[in-house]
């Protein structure tokens, strides 16, 4: 038994029509939004290399300062250590000539008495004489001392700068130490992101090539099927027309 | 980034599914007959078809969100 009318008939055949079309540009959209996926995710993970490669540049260069800081310090060091034997050094010698100088007053003393209770003009003479040979060598002496003060203080100038220079070495370096460390782990995190984003994108084109297929099988499965309905539609019109064309 | 375009894609294939499935639908009062039956047999075949197409869509959608949120992960 049948029962149909033309109007269905086409109502169905329009709605096979529309159906072909709306999917036959389906694939190349599919395509489409795929690239683009896949163009975003490169770019993603090539901004994430980039900044990796950035904050290991710069770990390079907080090393580089942190190597110079402890070569600074180093040398500082033993410049204060040279320094300061230098000025022991010279403390003893200071010591020496400070003992001569006042062993020279108590002998310059000493004859001064004996030149005063004197009354031989001969020994007098004699005692002049060698009063003031000690007091050349006291003079002789004095300038010694003065020079060597002298020295002591310029090694004490240069051994307080050298301090004050290793000291603010010594800060700088715990600063470059800590942002040398705060990089390192920054550094760790960005390689752990790029890992997993390039492991996940291994996951997302594996799945963009099965969502792709899937499309693909659904456009042709679907096409031939509706190709199948409406050619038989079609048939079915024209037999109808034929039928209605009859002059009875 | 993320998955709106193929969640776009898998809407257009569902809307036309049910676009179909409509028209036919509305031919219902005015035919009734065997031929109607295998006709809404192969059109339940297309919609069966589609399943596998938004399964896919979305596993697909769930790895591209996944992704997303590792990169967006402020580091």
């Amino acid at each position: 038994m049948v029962s149909v009318s033309h109007e269905a008939l086409n109502i169905v055949k329009s709605a096979l029509n529309d159906f072909k079309t709306d999917i036959s540009a389906l694939p190349q959209q599919s395509d489409s939004s795929a690239q683009k996926i896949k163009e975003e995710c490169s770019a993603s993970i090539g901004q994430t290399a980039g900044e990796l490669s950035v904050s290991e540049n710069r770990i390079v260069e907080l090393k580089t300062q942190e190597q110079f800081l402890e070569d600074k310090i180093r040398n500082g060091e033993q410049t204060i250590n040279r320094l300061k034997e230098s000025q022991a050094s010279l403390q003893e010698r200071l010591n020496r000539v400070d003992r001569q100088i006042s062993d020279l007053h108590s002998q310059i003393s000493s004859l001064d008495v004996q030149f005063r209770s004197e009354e031989n003009e001969e020994f007098k003479k004699m005692i002049a004489g060698q009063i003031s040979s000690a007091k050349e060598n006291l003079n002789c002496l004095n300038d010694q001392q003065y020079e060597m003060k002298k020295q002591s203080d310029e090694i004490t100038v240069k051994k307080n700068a050298t301090e004050k220079e290793v000291s603010s070495a010594k800060t700088d370096k715990l600063k470059v130490e800590e942002k040398l460390s705060k990089e390192e782990i920054r550094r760790d995190k960005l390689q752990r992101k790029l890992d997993r984003q390039k492991n996940e994108y291994k996951h997302v084109e594996s799945d963009l090539e099965a969502y792709l297929s899937a499309v693909k099988k659904f456009e042709s499965s679907s096409k031939n099927a509706a190709q199948q309905s409406s050619s038989a539609l079609n048939e079915c019109i024209s037999s109808i027309d034929s039928y209605l064309a009859v002059n009875l | 980034m993320n998955s709106a375009l193929i969640r776009k894609d898998v809407e257009s294939f569902q809307a036309s599914v049910k676009k179909l499935s409509d028209g036919v639908a509305k031919a219902s009062s005015l035919w009734n007959d065997p031929q109607f039956s295998a006709l809404s047999a192969a059109v339940g075949k297309i919609a069966g078809f589609s399943k596998d197409l938004i399964v896919n869509g979305d596993r697909c959608c769930a790895s591209i969100d996944r992704f997303a949120k590792i990169s967006e992960e402020r580091v």
